[in-house]
């Protein structure tokens, strides 16, 4: 294959991975939105609960068009195989899950800190406690992603273990450490004031720092890709 | 993570030897945008991948990288 043929293919699959990129920008936002919805159209007034079902239904909407949308521009394996590459369209794909794991995780932040609110004020059911040690667990996800712990990273090893992709994850986990910290600190200063507050503000001290790392990592995957 | 004192002659190697950077890739086992970065002298590959980097080009590492004057 010639240098021109193969830039043209790299054009075509990144318009490809661009689209990919927006449905999946779609179905996050479109899930976020309906959990949000959902949230405040419960033991509300009529009112709200007729904006939170509207919100809801927005969300399902830009899900759905998220799913049609990444459906026609989906991966191809036979394709990718028999044009080569395809190291590279898997750590794309990494990529792209990097940048979505945080929204997926801000999903579960969203319902985590309500039920620690309810669990520290003494009357959390069963749900409560459940969605509070999910919160937890699921707070782990996002370094585990970064360090290529994830049962995917695992199976794919030989496509994306490379010593690059070793020092991305190096300068993306050193971030994460350092936002880690820094709300660390806040969240013990926030405690020696108010120790509830401080309960209830630790996942999200989680949460940022795993987002700091896996967009740190996209970005410099991205930044490393384009600019080289 | 690049070093002014490396001089980088991996592009010139790979171009003399007729392959695309994809190409390369393929052979050392390592993504495109690695061999884009190395050759922009944004990283600096490690002793193994300059090894296999040089094995691939049927060259020497100093024939790829050398320290400036």
């Amino acid at each position: 294959m010639t240098e021109a043929n193969e830039i043209e293919r790299e054009r075509s699959e990144r318009r490809r991975h661009a689209w990919r990129t927006g449905a999946m920008a779609l179905i996050g936002l479109g899930a976020a939105a309906m959990a949000l919805g959902g949230v405040t159209a419960l033991d509300a007034s009529d009112r709200e609960r007729a904006i939170g079902l509207g919100v809801a239904l927005g969300g399902a909407v830009l899900f759905v068009a998220g799913a049609v949308v990444g459906w026609r521009w989906r991966h191809r394996p036979e394709a990718w195989r028999s044009e080569g590459g395809y190291r590279d369209r898997v750590q794309r794909q990494r990529r792209s899950q990097m940048l979505m794991m945080p929204i997926l995780m801000l999903l579960a932040v969203g319902f985590g800190v309500p039920a620690v609110i309810s669990v520290l004020a003494g009357d959390g059911d069963f749900a409560d406690w459940f969605w509070a040690v999910a919160i937890m667990l699921h707070a782990l996800i996002a370094p585990m992603m970064l360090m290529g712990w994830d049962g995917e990273a695992r199976k794919q090893k030989r496509l994306l273990d490379d010593e690059f992709t070793r020092q991305l994850r190096g300068r993306a986990m050193a971030l994460a450490f350092v936002v880690l910290t820094v709300g660390v600190v806040v969240v013990f200063g926030i405690g020696l004031w108010r120790p509830d507050l401080a309960v209830t503000l630790m996942p999200i001290a989680l949460f940022v720092a795993g987002a700091a790392g896996c967009w740190r990592f996209a970005w410099l995957d991205r930044e490393a890709e384009h600019l080289g | 993570m690049g070093d002014p004192r490396l001089v980088n002659r991996l592009k010139e190697a790979r171009t003399a030897a007729g392959l695309t950077q994809a190409g390369l890739a393929d052979l050392a086992r390592v993504s495109r945008k690695t061999i884009n970065t190395v050759e922009n002298g944004v990283y600096i590959p490690s002793t193994i991948l300059s090894l296999t980097l040089a094995r691939a080009l049927n060259t020497t590492v100093e024939q790829l990288f050398q320290l400036a004057e």
